[in-house]
């Protein structure tokens, strides 16, 4: 599967890194296609165009806080978690896609 | 008896009104120097406040403070008497002219560092708070000191004879007066000096001397009426609206005490108390005699209910460095029962229940300031040189005697800049020569192998200087100022020469003179010294043959007449705070322009570095005493540029000198010469970030934030040790914040990762660098929340809340995703001790080491 997913932790040095770690590496695992948009201290950074959501069979949001631009995903099936639980139990995330 | 041409021997009135334009109104200093003027004419000069109609007496000081003049407040002045015409003319120039500029206090107000944050460790513990006046911790037994009520039962019966009262009342004022000149005489200390100038001033008032002796002229006892119109007074000035004018009610109350005393002898309850152990003094208030009798060796911390902070017993408890805390509500009514409190200046804390927890926290406190101190202190007696092995000095700026001893203590190589113009403000005549001798003598001594810059009297029209006569001018910065002004005043300047070479026989002086222009200027000041060399030998008195001569850089036009001066004087120093209002035409003071002084503008530095290079090609070193030197974000920038040295506030000192071990000179070059290049400011400053960037092992981390054997055995444990590792390190100024902010990122989610690791992050200003560490505990501890492992590893980040440094927050973000990785948490606990670790992490963060 084509996933987008977005992370964004309150402080926004660390968490918001982990969980974009543990998604990239578990949906590689598993044998999807990830593109991850982290949302931290230093702002929006790989962000996801229009065209590669457009693409995306489902997006993820590992976020403690509001994601930003989120209408971007309004077409789009959303499988919202905590980021605890993307850093400490990223395979049973998948299992929902 | 013939009358001089122009008088007439008639009585004339005078009047005119002026508006005041002091932001804290007519307080004690500026009413000095109009007390000053005004004092003297024969004429009657009287002012009224027009707003209150209170009428002031121009020549008591006591009488113009108690109108309550405040700013933008419109005032009468009436002149009446024969020599009116003159006094009006003296008066009005002053009003105009003078009295505007007269708003700075004499006495710096203390400015302690607060962390303004209750430590963790005491949030259950009861403490009351208060505000700080001088920081540092105290602890010891609590000493109420009685308030200085007014006696009530003293035997103040006249004694029937008007004339015996009036006679007491000269004689005790004559004896308190010339107590306070003898104290005056004796003292050195230039923040005593003050307060006991302002306390002369006071006992010699005309107004409380007019207002007692009339008192004791309708009958009253000489006590009664001194205690009458002290209290007048002192309510008078309770009552202001003006926070100053509040302070000064204090010394009022003190000169009343030590008149009172005067009469009634130890009948007078004066407020004194004897202290034996270490003790915390708790009062309402205190006066500076108060405070000057208390035995420092005892005096462990100060507690008072409402002292005003710039009041002079403030001032003088901040100058002896005592932690102080005040406007504490009740403070003698909460602590009466109290055997021992601690006094937390740095947090703004009184600690009145002294249990094993605040001894534990406090234990913890004294240790960590220990250790970081004596980090520092590998700098204290000997230079620092880049990396690279350049040389790189870094002296004080001061402008009293006693900073000069403790600026080597805060790691000074020597004073690059001791301002003498102290000595020479806020009195009524010129020092001599033998008292400027003796000052100077005693810096001499002091001065180290690294000697003392003296820098001669840098005065101009701006400064009330009253004795010195100087003519108002418009342009007082573009006037009559600094070495322009020793030819018209001779007199003045040999005797500050005269004391200087002979206090060179002492010890290592240098002399440097300012705002010189030209080549003539400093060979004319030669030549006086030259002179005055002649007459000391004739005389037989010793002196520094060679004693060392400097110029202040900071007028423009000694820029291009370097290679002349160069074979007049023996160094060059810098003065970047004039030098650049000269060269961008901006008065630093107006709000409006000031942002276009920007000494990092690159036209600037190529002006720098066009001083160096040319002084170096002549042989001569050069560096910088203004403010830009004290940044140590421009520290590369000054090292590259070729500079000798700088010359800063002493409690700046130690860490430039820690930052300067850290850099490459080379590599300073390549800054500097990045930032010559640039066309503004943002690309200087984009080229200094790089540079900070690159040193990135040496700048987020370094080997004390690897803490690879802890055995803190609870999370606030590991939190505490790694912040007060931190603050070792000179990484925050404010534990107390950052152990906070930690705390307050733990309570929004947890930190755990799994595999016993956790990453403790906080966001904060506190924390002066952007940085991380690690701490590997030798016991695995509970993390507290729904977490499966106890945590046996932390990795731990701190990040600055403004100015975020990209490139910073790359590595974090590399280092945090690198934490999801079993081989990485695999190196971690392997590595070896704190350098292995740190390398390990630098490679694997691809950080330069």
């Amino acid at each position: 599967m084509k996933i987008v997913a977005v992370t964004a932790c309150p402080t926004g040095i660390a968490h918001t890194y982990m969980a974009a770690e543990q998604l990239e590496k578990t949906a590689k695992s598993l044998g999807h296609e990830i593109k991850v948009e982290t949302q931290g201290a230093m702002g929006i950074e790989h962000e996801l165009t229009v065209d590669v959501i457009r693409d995306a069979d489902v997006a993820i949001f590992a976020a403690d806080i509001e994601v930003e631009q989120r209408d971007r995903f309004d077409d789009k099936r959303i499988i919202e978690v905590s980021v605890q639980d993307a850093i400490k139990k990223p395979t049973a995330i998948f299992e929902k896609i | 008896m013939s009358s001089r041409p122009g008088t007439s021997s008639a009585v004339v009135s005078r009047e005119y009104t002026f508006r005041c334009s002091l932001r804290n109104g007519l307080h004690a200093r500026p009413a000095t120097h109009l007390v000053e003027v005004a004092s003297r004419y024969d004429s009657d000069i009287s002012l009224t406040n027009q707003r209150t109609q209170a009428i002031a007496d121009g020549k008591s000081l006591l009488s113009l403070v108690s109108i309550d003049l405040a700013e933008s407040d419109e005032c009468h002045v009436q002149i009446r008497g024969i020599d009116a015409e003159a006094a009006l003319h003296a008066m009005c120039e002053f009003t105009r002219d003078v009295l505007p500029a007269c708003d700075e206090p004499p006495l710096p107000a203390p400015v302690p560092n607060v962390a303004m944050v209750v430590p963790r460790a005491l949030r259950d513990t009861t403490f009351y708070p208060g505000t700080p006046v001088c920081d540092g911790v105290g602890r010891g037994r609590v000493v109420l000191l009685d308030g200085f009520a007014f006696p009530t039962d003293l035997d103040t019966q006249a004694s029937g004879s008007i004339e015996v009262e009036l006679r007491r009342v000269e004689d005790v004022f004559a004896a308190v007066r010339a107590k306070l000149a003898a104290s005056y005489e004796a003292v050195t200390d230039e923040t005593e000096r003050g307060v006991l100038k302002a306390h002369l001033s006071i006992v010699s008032d005309n107004s409380l001397r007019s207002k007692v002796t009339a008192l004791v002229n309708s009958g009253s006892s000489a006590g009664d009426a001194i205690n009458q119109i002290s209290r007048y007074f002192i309510d008078l000035f309770q009552s202001s609206d003006n926070a100053v004018t509040r302070d000064r009610a204090v010394d009022v109350k003190d000169i009343a005490m030590q008149l009172l005393k005067e009469l009634y002898g130890d009948q007078v309850q004066q407020g004194h108390v004897r202290l034996t152990t270490p003790s915390i003094v708790v009062a309402e208030n205190l006066t500076p005699s108060q405070f000057q009798a208390l035995d420092k060796q005892y005096l462990e911390g100060l507690i008072l209910e409402h002292a005003g902070a710039t009041s002079h017993a403030m001032i003088l408890a901040a100058a002896h460095g005592i932690p102080t805390l005040t406007d504490v509500s009740d403070a003698c009514v909460r602590l009466a029962n109290v055997e021992t409190v601690i006094v937390d200046a740095n947090c703004s804390l009184v600690i009145p229940d002294v249990n094993h927890i605040t001894e534990a926290h406090y234990q913890r406190v004294k240790q960590r300031d220990e250790q970081r101190q004596h980090r520092l202190e590998r700098y204290v007696g000997c230079g620092v040189q880049t990396t690279d092995g350049q040389a790189f000095s870094i002296s004080a700026n001061v402008s009293t005697g006693i900073e000069v001893a403790k600026a080597h203590e805060q790691g000074a190589d020597g004073v690059g800049l001791f301002r003498t113009e102290l000595m020479y403000m806020d009195r009524e005549d010129a020092p001599t020569e033998e008292e400027l001798f003796t000052a100077y003598a005693e810096t001499a001594r002091v001065a180290g192998p690294h000697g003392v810059t003296l820098r001669t009297i840098d005065i101009g029209g701006d400064k009330p200087v009253a004795y010195l006569d100087l003519n108002p001018e418009e342009n007082p910065f573009l006037g009559n100022r600094g070495v322009r002004l020793y030819r018209d005043k001779r007199d003045l300047f040999a005797a500050q020469l005269r004391a200087i070479l002979r206090a060179s026989a002492f010890g290592k002086l240098k002399l440097m003179v300012p705002m010189v222009s030209n080549v003539e200027e400093i060979r004319w000041v030669k030549s006086r010294i030259a002179e005055t060399k002649q007459s000391l030998k004739a005389a037989g008195q010793a002196f520094d043959e060679n004693l060392s001569i400097g110029i202040m850089v900071e007028v423009p036009s000694v820029v291009y007449q370097l290679r002349d001066l160069s074979h007049e004087v023996d160094f060059f120093s810098i003065g970047t705070n004039d030098l650049a209002q000269y060269f961008f035409a901006v008065d630093r003071g107006n709000e409006r322009v000031t942002e276009l002084c920007d000494t990092s503008h690159p036209a600037f530095l190529r002006f720098l570095k066009t001083i160096i290079d040319e002084a170096h090609r002549h042989g001569r070193p050069v560096s910088i005493c203004g403010e830009m030197a004290r940044s140590a974000r421009m520290l590369p920038l000054l090292v590259g540029l070729g500079l000798d040295g700088i010359s800063v506030a002493p409690s700046a000192i130690l860490r430039l000198k820690a930052l300067l071990s850290g850099l490459s000179a080379a590599e300073c070059r390549r800054v500097a010469d990045t930032a010559l290049d640039a066309t503004d400011p943002r690309e200087v400053e984009v080229a200094l970030q790089t540079y900070h960037a690159q040193g990135l092992a040496i700048q987020m981390s370094e080997p004390d934030l690897m803490l690879t054997d802890s055995h803190s055995h609870s999370k606030a444990a590991a939190i505490a040790e790694f912040v007060d590792a931190l603050y070792v390190a000179g990484r925050t100024d404010a534990p107390e914040i950052i152990e906070s902010a930690f705390w307050t990122r733990e309570e929004t989610c947890s930190t755990a990762v799994g595999h016993g690791f956790a990453i403790p992050h906080c966001k904060t200003d506190a924390i002066t660098v952007n940085s991380f560490g690690v701490v590997r505990l030798a016991d695995p501890i509970e993390w507290g929340d729904d977490s499966d492992t106890p945590v046996h590893c932390m990795v731990i980040l701190a990040i600055r809340e403004s100015d975020p440094d990209r490139t910073h927050m790359r590595v974090l973000a590399k280092l945090a995703r690198k934490l999801m990785e079993d081989s990485f948490r695999s190196r971690i606990m392997a590595a070896g001790d704190r350098i292995d670790l740190l390398n390990c992490l630098a490679e694997e963060l691809h950080l330069k080491s």
